[in-house]
């Protein structure tokens, strides 16, 4: 006989199915019969078809089986969990209110940081040659250690691109973006942008809504702009390639032709710009200082596109003593950076990478993580508390035969259902704090639905759900059913004894938090109000740009007429930024060896009276004497590197040129305190400043701005003026230092809250297992006050516990916080104590609140039953 | 009078259910009905209505024999109740009585 036919296989699976059982035996007979009917007359394909046919004719409301009547049991027992689980929350409101209340904030908590970190992490990350592009690093020797730094000679990128096969593209790239003026007729319009090489638009994916990647900056003419500054400009963004606009820099003026509009740089990029210029341009504008461009003149940074499967260490070899090879003189080691840690791994320490933004990174995912620890411990604190009331639930369930498992799963299903219930607490709280978080963070974070984040949303309840859920599912449902029964509570005292550990742990967490935002807020504090060397109260700066740039004499001359200021000068970098540093120095007795940077400031008469900066030895610059433009001033630090004890009237060889020292200063801070001071050299030199900083009388200072900015815009033709206090400004290069002050501040009032929430919610079980007790007790003549303290003594002997732990822990954590700042506070011992005193008095306070409500109960009524 | 409710392919299974006497089982309804009326049935159909029958009473079913033929599954054939012998006279005689009251020229106008 031939191969038999037969039916396919997936109907018969598939009738199988859905079709209810009672009637699925003969109608799949009746089904073949049918079949082989056909197959006889029909041929085995017709026979086929029509059997797939009938089968989904079948798949009628009356033949499918319905969902209640499986056979499996999974359904009915979800069922169940999800009725005990309502039952239990509707039966114990308080701690299920606790439990909610803390859970749902502490879901908020992480997922705001969440949100945070992954902005974060986020940042820089979207260039489509990400994983190829590299940043060009000095790293050069100093005799405090190896300093790492960007600046690279002008030189470099071409002769990289040329000389270096493993490179495919290289580009220089003006390291702070430049305020610049554009003017198109009539209209100035100030922009800030960067200039780079051509190929910056096909390395760096930063897309073009008009031109073309490739050719955008083709010629040294050409420039991009951004959207937004075109619409500034000329309304619009269409039809603008080929106009001609003439832009000032200082005063450095040229023109370019527009040959690309870009769309405005996403928030998460590092470098913001509203235009790109080509950098020959720039070069032009460095030529007007130094000369010709040498390997000497330090100032561009310098990417590189590598090929793809390259590593950055076989680069590594071959650049590391590229300069020296250039020049023959013992200058910085080249090295790699990738792109895309630049933002998150920006700190180096001695020529090792060290950090940066990834702590803090990784400080908030810790917190975050500690957040939902704490939370859920609150959850299996109060459910193992509870156990005893449910165990005769349990008891009897197991009597009638309940598994172990089925158990596991009711506790488990019980604590999944509170997280996500906290979750979406937690999404409304994260709706509503997501405005004030933003303005906090400086960031633009928000709720997009996308399927990572609600992937990410279900993992973290997932896991909180798990993690709480755990302890009671297998404590829980381990028990003896007789023994429950009996009423023998053996596991009791372990189960007391887990929960205390757990309350302490609880407690270690709240009090490193307490004792480390009290040294964040200290140091920030510390930061702040540090003596800088110079008085940063009252003290403004402007850009000096456009006429005021021209006529400097002139303009500070009429400024310092103006009613309300006291003095005004100019001055080569804002005291918050690090600017040109020069290498060529001598002095009498320098050994051959020692390479040292010297912070190169610029200076116009007057300045450092502006700043107030102390003489430590020596004069300042003064126009009485006339040759002070070949004069220079040190610094102390400078003094300490060439190792003079009385510099005053010697001479040092900059740049080639000798100049006598006719002063010393006292250090003043012109960069971050994470930073020493540098040694510096500051000379007279009006055409090399940058900026102009006036000093104002202490009343009504915003009177002397505003007419400060009518006399700036009279003299610069309706240039506007772009003032800022320098108090502000050293705020912001604090920023993140006040951010992370600000948020582990309220992260840690979220993790203090919740752990006393639990211990609120045990202390209320406490009180009320032992109602009984203190009856008699009141009844025997205690009085309030003694039971008061027979309660409380129990939770101060668990936080006190907790402090032996976690000051020590916390010493060393905050210790090394503050070893990242090179100006620190010192960990004092009140720090501590205070913490400690904190965590003792809002446990009191909790605990009081409850035993002495429990203590004041009439006995008769906590005795009259049972 | 009880009311009984068939629908047209209700009353066509349940007459060849009676035709078939004590042979009625799915597929040798759904063959007779087709070979009969020469309109086909789908399985899905005739189980249905065969159901629905079942669970007013009209009809009463019983497992017979196991055959290998059918891959092993038993036939279950369906027999006419008394309830279900009522409906068929009462809708027979709901039709009859709707045809008396037809007047007698619309009928011949053709």
């Amino acid at each position: 006989m031939a191969k038999q036919v037969k039916p396919p296989r997936f109907a018969i699976t598939l009738l199988r199915w859905f079709c209810r059982s009672d009637y699925h035996a003969d109608i799949e007979g009746d089904l073949l019969e049918l079949f082989d009917l056909n197959l006889a007359q029909k041929g085995p394909g017709r026979a086929r078809w029509l059997f797939i046919k009938e089968v989904f004719l079948l798949f009628r409301r009356s033949m499918i089986r319905s969902i209640n009547n499986t056979q499996n049991n999974t359904m009915n027992m979800v069922k169940h969990t999800i009725l005990f689980s309502f039952r239990s929350f509707k039966r114990y409101k308080s701690s299920f209110l606790i439990n909610l209340t803390g859970l749902s904030s502490g879901l908020a908590c992480a997922f705001l940081i969440y949100l945070w970190i992954s902005d974060e992490l986020q940042t820089d990350r979207f260039h489509e040659n990400g994983p190829r592009l590299y940043q060009v690093l000095t790293n050069e020797e100093s005799p405090s250690g190896i300093v790492t730094g960007e600046a690279t000679p002008h030189l470099l990128a071409d002769a990289l691109a040329a000389e270096i096969p493993e490179i495919e593209k290289s580009i220089s790239f003006s390291p702070t973006p430049n305020d610049l003026i554009f003017t198109l007729g009539d209209m100035k319009t100030k922009a800030q942008g960067h200039f780079a090489d051509a190929d910056f638009f096909s390395m760096f994916t930063f897309p073009l809504s008009q031109g073309n990647p490739d050719y955008v900056l083709s010629d040294k003419n050409h420039l991009a702009i951004s959207e937004s500054l075109a619409l500034r400009m000329f309304n619009t963004t269409e039809g603008l390639i080929g106009k001609t606009l003439d832009w000032q820099i200082q005063n450095f003026s040229s023109s370019g032709v527009i040959n690309g509009i870009f769309k405005d740089t996403r928030p998460n990029s590092t470098h913001q710009f509203d235009y790109i210029i080509h950098f020959e341009q720039f070069e032009d504008l460095v030529k007007t200082y130094v000369g010709e461009l040498t390997w000497e003149t330090s100032q561009p940074f310098t990417y590189v596109l590598l090929p793809p499967k390259t590593e950055p260490s076989q680069v590594n070899t071959k650049i590391r003593d590229f300069i020296q090879q250039k020049t023959g003189n013992n200058r910085p080691d080249l090295f790699l950076r990738k792109f895309e840690d630049k933002y998150l791994y920006g700190n180096y320490k001695n020529g090792a990478q060290a950090g940066g933004r990834i702590e803090y990174v990784r400080i908030f995912s810790i917190i975050a993580i500690f957040i939902i620890i704490v939370a859920c411990i609150n959850f299996m604190n109060l459910s193992t508390a509870r156990a005893s009331r449910r165990l005769k639930e349990v008891g009897v369930k197991k009597a009638i035969g309940a598994q172990r498992q089925s158990l596991r799963f009711q506790f488990m299903g019980e604590s999944m259902i509170l997280a996500l219930l906290s979750m979406l607490v937690a999404v409304g709280l994260i709706y509503f704090a997501l405005p004030q978080f933003n303005i906090i963070t400086g960031k633009a974070l928000s709720l997009d639905w996308n399927i990572n984040l609600i992937l990410t949303a279900l993992t973290i309840t997932l896991a909180t759900g798990l993690i709480s859920g755990s302890y009671p599912a297998f404590f829980l449902s381990g028990m003896k059913p007789v023994e429950i029964l009996k009423g023998k509570l053996r596991n009791t005292q372990k189960a007391s004894l887990a929960r205390k550990g757990l309350v302490t742990f609880q407690f270690v967490v709240s009090v490193l938090l307490i004792v480390s935002v009290t040294v964040i807020y200290k140091q920030v504090d510390f930061i702040q109000s540090k003596n800088l060397g110079y008085d940063k109260a009252q003290l403004v700066s402007f850009p000096k740009e456009g006429k005021t740039s021209e006529n400097l004499d002139l303009f500070l001359e009429q400024a310092a007429q103006l009613p309300g200021i006291t003095q005004i000068s100019a001055i080569s970098n804002n005291m918050t930024r690090s600017g040109n540093t020069i290498g060529a120095i001598d002095w009498e007795g320098k050994s051959p060896e020692t390479e040292v940077i010297f912070q190169f400031i610029a200076l116009d008469f007057n300045m450092l009276e502006t700043l107030q900066v102390e003489m430590l030895d020596g004069r300042s610059f003064s126009k009485a004497y006339a040759t002070d433009n070949s004069k220079v001033i040190i610094n102390e630090a400078a003094m300490k590197i060439m190792d003079m004890t009385n510099p005053v009237g010697k001479t040092m060889g900059l740049a080639g040129q000798d100049r006598q020292i006719i002063g010393v200063t006292k250090d003043f801070h012109f960069e971050s305190l994470h930073k020493k001071v540098q040694p510096a050299v500051m000379v007279i030199l009006p055409q090399w400043t940058n900026v102009v900083m006036a000093r104002l009388e202490g009343n009504n200072p915003r009177e002397t701005v505003e007419r400060l900015s009518t006399f700036y815009e009279n003299f610069n033709e309706g240039l506007p003026l772009e003032l800022s206090f320098v108090d502000d400004q050293y705020q912001s290069l604090y920023q993140s230092e006040l951010q992370v002050s600000m948020l582990s501040r309220y992260f840690a009032g979220f993790a203090i809250l919740i752990s006393c929430l639990g211990l609120l919610g045990l202390v209320a079980f406490t009180a009320e297992r032992r109602k009984k007790e203190i009856g008699i007790r009141k009844i025997l003549g205690s009085k309030a006050g003694s039971i008061v303290l027979m309660l409380s003594r129990e939770f101060t002997q668990i936080v006190l516990l907790s402090l032996i732990i976690a000051l020590p822990l916390s010493y060393w954590i905050t210790d090394s916080w503050l070893n990242g700042f090179e100006y620190r506070i010192r960990l004092e011992w009140w720090f501590f104590v205070l913490s400690g005193l904190i965590t003792l008095s809002i446990t009191w306070v909790t605990v009081g609140i409850q035993t002495v409500k429990a203590s004041l109960g009439n006995p008769v009524a906590s005795l009259r039953s049972d | 009078m009880k009311k009984y409710q068939l629908g047209e392919f209700e009353e066509i299974v349940l007459l060849t259910v009676g035709i078939l006497h004590g042979n009625a089982y799915g597929v040798s309804i759904k063959l007779e009905i087709e070979e009969r009326l020469g309109r086909s049935v789908s399985v899905g159909a005739l189980q249905t209505a065969l159901r629905r029958m079942e669970s007013k009473g009209y009809l009463t079913s019983r497992q017979g024999e196991t055959s290998a033929t059918r891959g092993g599954r038993p036939k279950l054939f369906f027999t006419v109740t008394l309830e279900g012998k009522k409906a068929l006279e009462y809708t027979r005689q709901t039709r009859n009585e709707l045809w008396d009251a037809l007047p007698s020229p619309i009928i011949n106008l053709d």
